[in-house]
């Protein structure tokens, strides 16, 4: 009888039907001539792996927390982010703004599954990503922050030398001398960078390019990615600003990741909103100084991270906002006072956003020992040579890292603009990609536009992005997320011990299990339990369920029934 | 990556795996009967036979010489039902084969009108069988349809005082089936009224009419509860808010003549009933 029924679905030869005359609308079971839609799973992208600018895959790496296979997860992370650790703890977690979660009871906390595998690896004997066979091709990397280093480390995956030049003594970029250590503990950054060296990654410190070595000295190298992000600081173009005690926040930063000293008082103005900003403000209130910030514009628009700020504020930092610095106060060559004007919010202008207008005679002074200008950062570029374009903001670059000069790639902050540790290594993968298809020889049209795309790894999964609206949420109930533990106030200013407390295994397992996996298949068995032709089975020993599909009928209550929208219509041709 | 099976599953129902019905009947694509046979044996076990009389339920097992059920089917005219299960009973009993189950499986409630009387028979004569109801809400009045909504059948048989009445839903598959396998282990009569969504007769499209019975119980039109010797009541679900009626009667192109008034009263009479239900539960 199946035999008879799969010969009358098959297309060469149609089966005639003595009742074929009936009308389609009573077409139904197995027998029938009529053909209906039929259902097929059909993974779908999920939006937190689309929201992951560095391209790892989330939702497979929380279905193997979830399972407890944290080895694999943690692998898995690794194949496209060789920085676990720093992301779990600094990456601002785009993803989990785009969790689907969201709308139901908060977003799941990726950040600390993250954390969570990357403390797990560290704590297992590792067995190290396998690479490809070696060749002879070598490319050098000026930088040694997250795009110059992912940028090495995939390409030492694929079989490639690899030198990084870095300026200053130690590897890390930004990761070391732009986030202080009571967010990045450096045993994380060094453990990570020490794996990456592992690998055959040469990191050649204190070679500043430009001074050290010219550019033209490393024409050497089949290629050349340049990774400087931004690390100049922008004057504030105020009276006074030549004064001893004013000080760039880079430097304040700098300083104080590498264990040098500061000179600078007690009560101290930190001019900005950014997260250097804070990062100086909570780095010097470690140092003892009684650090304020102050802000131009309001508190929605400072661009640190909420949690950040909110750190701050916590640990009595004082943040004025709508202030602006007038001039600073000299007394005997040294910064002694700041004065400041107050900002009203005017109308929203043609692109909607209320701009900043001075209030007449609002202006008060504060009586400081030291100043700290934590504006806008810029990009180093004076040693680059004129034929690689670049504007004030950084190099020009097409689809994504190509400079104008054949064979110069360049990516991260410098290239990019300003953006995250998660948009830097995307950036450093991307540039892997293209460097190993510039080495093989292709030509730069035959590079696809869709390697806008940041992962490595090529994925079996739809393109389309599934959204709250497209999930069934009968099926999921509210559960709380892991809440978030910060050692307390007193104990965590009086040094730059981690501020956030790491997670257990179980805590991780349930936080994983909040997963609704959107638009992969978990096999939580829905679309078996409902299928009234009993069409849907297991796969013998697999992950997985199969359709038969001359049982079906096409009712289509799998595909409405699917928590996750895994399972997708198709006409039968 | 998802290569091998998952440790641990994220399931949202507990039920056996054992599967007894197989694929390959004729029934209306989105039709609950094909599923409610299958929950209803995966409660039962294979030591059961089902007599089924001319209705839906007629198709829901196959057609010519094969069957879907796989248990054996006893097909019976119109309104004879509960004289052929007597008839398997006492031949079962004069066996000694107590242990097998004889199921008196009836379809859409024109049905549920022809049989009742006939079971009620079987009831007086004390028969150790199960009768179940599968009922399409074929016979409410569309014009107004206030009054059958009222779950009847079951207070019915309540009130007379049989071993075991339950309504069961097949959007609730865990529940479904936990109620047949309790009513296995029961003797006497025992009725389970099973509430059927029926695409056609709805007017709905096929794939929400297992959205459409969760419905019809979140919004408490037809509760799940289970009466034991016409005393002991028990809810089984409750839903966490009770959606308004409105709610289950828009989609469906049935009900598009409702007007809000009427709905209103409806409305009314669910909660009504709902609260006396709650009532007699906690008694």
């Amino acid at each position: 009888m199946t035999q008879k029924t799969e010969q009358s679905r098959s297309p060469s030869e149609p089966y005639s039907s003595p009742h074929a005359q009936v009308p389609e609308r009573h077409a139904s079971g197995p027998n029938t001539p009529f053909q209906h839609p039929e259902p097929y799973f059909n993974d779908k992208t999920s939006p937190c792996n689309m929201g992951c600018p560095a391209g790892e895959d989330i939702v497979e790496a929380i279905y193997l927390t979830a399972e407890g296979r944290f080895q694999e997860a943690w692998e898995l992370i690794l194949q496209e982010n060789p920085f676990p650790g720093v992301c779990g703890r600094v990456c601002p977690h785009p993803c989990e703004s785009e969790c689907n979660r969201r709308e139901l009871d908060g977003a799941i906390c990726i950040h600390a599954v993250e954390r969570f595998l990357a403390d797990y690896g560290r704590s297992i004997p590792r067995s190290r990503p396998k690479s490809r066979p070696q060749r002879s091709k070598q490319v050098a990397i000026v930088g040694s922050g997250p795009a110059g280093l992912s940028c090495a480390y995939h390409l030492a995956l694929m079989g490639y030398g690899a030198t990084v030049f870095e300026a200053l003594p130690k590897a890390g970029g930004m990761l070391r001398v732009g986030i202080p250590r009571y967010r990045l503990p450096r045993a994380v950054l060094d453990q990570e960078i020490a794996d990456i060296r592992a690998l055959g990654v040469e990191i050649r410190t204190n070679t500043l390019v430009g001074r050290d070595i010219t550019l033209d000295q490393l024409r050497g190298f089949d290629a050349l990615f340049i990774a400087t992000g931004f690390h100049r600081g922008q004057k504030m173009d105020v009276p006074g600003e030549e004064a001893r005690g004013v000080f760039s926040g880079l430097e304040i930063l700098k300083r104080v990741s590498l264990g040098e000293k500061i000179r600078i008082g007690e009560q101290v103005a930190v001019i900005g909103g950014g997260n250097t900003a804070v990062h100086v403000a909570r780095c010097l209130l470690r140092l003892g100084c009684r650090p304020t910030i102050l802000y131009r514009r309001s508190r929605g628009e400072m661009t640190a991270i909420d949690k950040e700020i909110n750190g701050a504020q916590e640990e009595g930092i004082e943040i004025i906002c709508l202030a602006a610095l007038t001039q600073i106060l000299v007394r005997g060559g040294w910064a002694k006072g700041v004065e400041f004007v107050k900002m009203r919010l005017s109308r929203p202008d043609e692109s909607g956003r209320r701009r900043q207008v001075p209030k007449k005679g609002s202006n008060f002074w504060l009586k400081v020992d030291g100043v700290v200008s934590a504006i806008e950062e810029l990009a180093d570029i004076e040693f680059l040579p004129d034929d690689i374009k670049s504007e004030s903001q950084g190099i020009l670059v097409e689809r994504g890292c190509f400079t104008s000069r054949k064979g110069v790639f360049a990516g991260g902050d410098v290239a990019t603009g300003r953006a995250t540790v998660a948009h830097a290594i995307g950036s450093g993968n991307k540039a892997a990609l293209a460097i190993e298809r510039y080495l093989k020889g292709e030509d730069f049209f035959s590079i696809p536009e869709s390697l806008g795309t940041d992962q490595i790894l090529p994925r079996k999964a739809d393109s389309g992005v599934v959204r709250f609206n497209d999930l069934n949420p009968v099926y999921f109930k509210k559960e709380l997320p892991v809440p978030l533990r910060a050692r307390p106030v007193k104990t965590r200013v009086k040094g730059f011990k981690e501020v956030y407390s790491g997670y257990k295994a179980e805590e991780i397992v349930t936080e994983a299990q909040r997963c609704f996996s959107c638009g992969v298949c978990n096999m939580c068995d829905n679309c078996l339990i409902f299928c009234p032709c009993i069409a849907i089975s297991r796969r013998r020993g697999k992950f997985g369920y199969k359709i038969d599909v001359t049982s079906c009928d096409g009712c289509g209550i799998c595909v409405q029934e699917c928590p996750r929208d895994a399972l997708s219509f198709r006409k039968v041709p | 990556m998802r290569h091998v099976l998952p440790r641990s599953q994220v399931q949202n129902f507990k039920i056996p795996k054992m599967e007894i019905m197989g694929s390959g009947h004729s029934i209306c694509p989105g039709c609950g009967i094909s599923l409610s046979l299958r929950y209803a044996l995966k409660g039962l076990g294979r030591k059961t036979i089902l007599v089924v009389p001319a209705c839906c339920c007629s198709n829901a097992d196959g057609s010519l010489l094969y069957t879907a059920a796989n248990v054996p089917v006893f097909y019976a005219a119109y309104g004879t039902a509960a004289f052929a299960v007597s008839g398997i009973r006492a031949a079962l009993d004069f066996q000694g084969k107590t242990d097998v189950q004889v199921v008196l499986w009836a379809a859409d409630s024109n049905n549920r009108n022809f049989e009742f009387w006939t079971m009620n028979g079987a009831d007086r004569r004390e028969e150790n069988f199960i009768c179940v109801c599968c009922d399409d809400q074929a016979a409410i009045k569309a014009r107004f349809p206030k009054s059958d909504f009222r779950g009847g059948l079951v207070e019915i048989m309540a009130a007379r005082g049989i071993s075991y009445a339950a309504t069961a839903s097949v959007a609730y598959p865990d529940d479904f089936i936990d109620k047949f396998h309790k009513a296995k282990r029961i003797n006497g009569t025992r009725l389970i009224h099973i509430h059927l969504p029926c695409p056609p007769l709805w007017k709905i499209s096929a794939n929400l009419s297992i959205q459409m019975a969760r419905l019809a119980v979140q919004t408490r039109l037809f509760p799940l509860y289970e009466v034991e010797n016409g005393e002991k009541y028990t809810v089984n679900v409750i839903p966490d808010r009770g959606f308004p009626v409105e709610e289950f009667l828009r989609p469906q192109g049935r009900f598009q003549h409702l007007t809000n008034m009427q709905t209103e009263v409806i409305q009314k009479d669910v909660e009504r009933n709902w609260k006396s239900l709650l009532n007699r539960a906690a008694e």
